[in-house]
């Protein structure tokens, strides 16, 4: 169920949330499913990149995010930091 | 009894291989390759399927507004609308004055050459939804939009240029887009300047110290003519630099645009 959400919330923020906003729902999506980060980045570029922008910040930023989560996930799962 | 509560060494926790979920993230990762892979192959349908999210993300917001309006201080909001009012009547009456004079100078020299065809598109997302500071319209190639039209805003007021367009949907790369440069002019003698773009529909430039220009000069853009974009908000100069910086804030609120004007062409 948690997982769920987070994905669709993950998703769904691009569309409907300033950016700023967008990128924290993804930072604590990330946290619960790590690659959702990278799926939302491509999904923002998908949106909004243009040719005009010459780097796809989104996609970058999903996949810091991604990693980042992916590592306070294992840190959790091995109660290295207690969630 | 076991030292180890996993004794079973296949089911062992690994730093790198998490014990489950590797079906959940080989589908995300390859959602995100075919999302990748769509958008190269079929540009504009990501964009088809959103735009229902968009509008009614777009309804939420303008109900919500309209909701809480309900809650503002209503003698300050009737001094409010009766100041917009006053203020209606004499634009109205100096819109009067400048179409009798339009007409006087069009029989004096010939009536001006027919507007160009421009194509309405309602704005599908805008800033700060948007990140890189553009709009997605729900106008593409199907109805005439091109690559590198014109875009204007309410009162003919020039945003940006078509950057992309998909058969139902283009994307609008604003003037104010961060860094990017767009040449101008400032001030009643039209004093040439490069404007920067600072996102959100803000720009700077910098002009020759006592250059003459003060706070609510007109900055214009090129276009059919001399458009103009905002008005100078702030100057600021520093003894120890030959040049002052000047801020622009643009006529246009982007971030309460529902309509655009694209030109047909470039």
């Amino acid at each position: 169920m948690r997982t769920t959400l987070a994905i669709i919330l993950a998703l769904v923020s691009p569309l409907v949330f300033p950016a700023a906003l967008t990128l924290v729902v993804v930072l604590i999506a990330s946290v619960l499913v790590p690659p959702v980060g990278l799926l939302a980045g491509v999904l923002t570029d998908a949106l909004y990149w243009t040719p005009s922008v010459s780097v796809p910040y989104a996609t970058i930023a999903g996949l810091c995010a991604s990693v980042l989560g992916y590592a306070v996930h294992q840190f959790i799962k091995t109660r290295i930091i207690t969630g | 009894m076991p030292l180890f509560r996993n004794a079973n060494p296949y089911r062992r926790r690994t730093a790198l291989i998490p014990a489950g979920g590797v079906f959940l993230i080989g589908t995300l990762i390859v959602l995100a390759v075919l999302m990748f892979l769509l958008q190269i192959f079929a540009p504009g349908l990501l964009a088809r399927a959103a735009a229902p999210v968009w509008q009614l993300g777009n309804g939420i917001a303008s109900g919500f507004a309209a909701g809480t309006s309900v809650f503002g201080n209503a003698p300050e909001l009737t001094r409010e609308r009766d100041t917009l009012a006053a203020q209606n009547l004499a634009l109205a009456e100096d819109n009067r004055t400048l179409t009798a004079k339009n007409a006087d100078l069009e029989a004096l020299i010939g009536a001006a050459p027919p507007p160009e065809h421009r194509i309405l598109a309602g704005v599908l997302a805008r800033p700060p939804v948007s990140p890189y500071d553009t709009l997605v319209v729900d106008a593409g190639s199907g109805k005439g939009v091109v690559v590198g039209a014109l875009a204007y805003g309410p009162g003919g007021v020039p945003l940006g240029t078509v950057a992309s367009a998909s058969d139902v949907s283009a994307h609008i790369a604003l003037f104010s887009t961060g860094g990017r440069v767009t040449e101008g002019w400032v001030g009643d003698t039209r004093i040439p300047i490069t404007l920067t773009g600072r996102g959100g529909g803000a720009f700077d430039a910098t002009l020759p110290r006592n250059s003459g220009i003060a706070v609510n000069a007109v900055v214009y853009v090129p276009g059919p003519g001399a458009l103009p974009v905002g008005t100078v908000v702030r100057i600021d100069s520093s003894p120890s630099s030959p040049r002052d910086t000047i801020y622009i804030a643009p006529y246009v609120n982007l971030y309460a645009l529902t309509w655009v004007m694209v030109a047909s062409h470039p």
